[in-house]
């Protein structure tokens, strides 16, 4: 830092015929006594965006348990605040009317779709991945062990996080899989 | 009785525009005569530059040589001001504007504290007894806003792109007493009331003690207010209210100094719910610092 006493001086004494903003006094404001003010408490939350691999900050607000906006975080160094379109609509992952919330069921050659329970839609995925599993499964290629099967192939998905992508993959590899693929890659 | 200014009710027929016309000429035509004269050395100037990387503000080191006659002069002529404003607001607490600011120790001992942080700015209007403390920080603070602004001024100039990420001001030492969350990126920014400067803070994090545990961090929305955000802290139990100008009703926003004391009743609010809002002009930090400063500094630096 090289600056003269005198130079800082002047720039001190002329700069502020032209600086704005000076401390102003309003007299004449009549509010409500802050006793009838209602207030809610809010929260927010610093998170990662679940869309791709780039990893972009996002702030996420919550009142009353309910999320009520989310954001990209202007003080995270990838994204200093912007966020992509995806990013962008993340809100609607908490928010949204048209979410699935319960099983839906289509049979095959159906045009219908038919409400199922939990229970119901697990006992059939075990089923049918039992079922594929078994009718594809290798245990041995040209002599050699691979317990694999080329039947089924897993695509992680975009909302997971690190915790339940690698339980999947775990799974996935578990049951033989080696087609096991997640969105931020593609 | 009710002290906020901002509770004043209406005294003379002058808007809230014209007062802060009044306000810019009274300084303009005071400030060209200068408040400082020769006041550091080359190398006191150089040992205030180095500090304030180590967080010091830099006025903490700043020996500013007062020309009193410039600080009376325009001490009268700011007691006039606000007397031609809230004439009855003065009158309803007994305060006669020759009382209203009154030094009550040698100019420049008592302005050179007030600028170091080792006073409280209400200390300089220590003739009106019966003005509270708070209106007495925002008259005395208002009071220094000429020589803390002139210095923001040429730090500017030195120092444009200066990476100040403390919850006190860079110049003036002064706890950010409100804040603003821009429109285009959602950044926070914190504004001194000291030198109107304004630079930028994490959002989620507190300015007071630096808790970043978001557990005890929050905001009170307040539903008549509903532009604004009361950050709250559960660590320090402290307040700030920030102008969130992304929301449509933050069009046209006014000057920061305006709305602060226009949304006095939100720090009002604050205190009603437990925390307690930054007073006008309330320094942070006494240079040099004691343990907890160090230890606010040493938590700014692990985040």
């Amino acid at each position: 830092m090289s600056v003269s006493r005198r130079q800082f001086l002047k720039r001190s004494t002329t700069g502020i015929a032209t600086g704005v903003g000076l401390l102003g006094l309003h007299p004449s404001v009549a509010a409500s006594p802050p006793l009838t003010l209602k207030t809610a408490q809010c929260k927010e939350t610093t998170t990662i965006c679940p869309y791709c691999g780039v990893g972009c900050g996002q702030i996420v607000s919550v009142k009353g348990g309910k999320v009520i906006n989310v954001e990209g975080d202007p003080d995270h160094p990838i994204n200093e605040g912007a966020v992509c379109s995806k990013g962008g609509a993340l809100y609607q992952i908490a928010n949204n009317e048209r979410r699935l919330k319960k099983v839906l069921y289509r049979a095959p050659k159906s045009d219908q779709w038919e409400e199922k329970d939990w229970d119901w839609a697990v006992d059939r995925i075990a089923k049918r991945v039992k079922e594929t599993r078994d009718k594809t499964f290798i245990g041995k290629e040209k002599g050699k062990l691979v317990n694999r099967t080329d039947g089924i192939a897993c695509l992680g998905g975009a909302a997971l996080d690190n915790e339940e992508c690698y339980m999947l993959s775990k799974l996935m590899r578990a049951l033989g899989l080696t087609y096991i693929e997640h969105q931020a890659r593609i | 009785m009710d002290q906020n200014i901002s509770h004043a009710g209406q005294s003379g027929a002058q808007s809230r525009n014209d007062f802060l016309l009044s306000f810019r000429q009274l300084v303009a035509s005071h400030l060209p005569s200068g408040f400082m004269s020769e006041p550091n050395t080359h190398e006191q100037l150089e040992y205030a530059f180095k500090t304030l990387s180590e967080g010091a503000p830099l006025l903490a080191n700043f020996e500013a040589e007062v020309q009193e006659h410039s600080i009376l002069s325009f001490a009268d002529e700011l007691s006039g001001l606000l007397f031609s404003h809230l004439s009855d607001y003065f009158h309803n607490l007994n305060v006669d504007q020759s009382d209203l600011i009154v030094f009550p120790m040698p100019v420049s001992t008592m302005v050179n504290s007030v600028l170091k942080g080792n006073t409280d700015a209400s200390a300089l209007v220590g003739g009106a007894h019966t003005l509270s403390e708070e209106v007495r920080s925002l008259i005395g603070t208002m009071l220094m806003r000429p020589i803390r602004q002139a210095v923001r001024i040429a730090f500017e100039h030195d120092h444009p792109s200066h990476e100040w990420r403390l919850g006190y001001c860079p110049v003036c030492g002064l706890w950010a007493p409100m804040g603003r969350i821009e429109p285009e990126h959602g950044r926070r920014l914190l504004w001194c009331i000291g030198c109107n400067g304004q630079w930028r803070f994490p959002r989620v994090c507190c300015p007071l003690c630096y808790e970043s545990d978001q557990k005890k961090l929050g905001y009170l929305s307040v539903e008549e207010w509903p532009a604004w955000r009361l950050y709250t802290c559960e660590t320090c139990h402290r307040s700030l209210k920030t102008r969130d100008e992304r929301h449509a009703d933050c069009a046209g926003a006014t000057e920061m100094d305006i709305d602060y004391v226009d949304s006095g009743i939100l720090d009002d609010v604050a205190s009603r719910d437990g925390y307690k809002p930054v007073k006008p002009g309330e320094p942070a930090f006494r240079v040099p610092f004691d343990e907890t400063a160090r230890k606010y500094i040493e938590r700014s630096r692990s985040i």
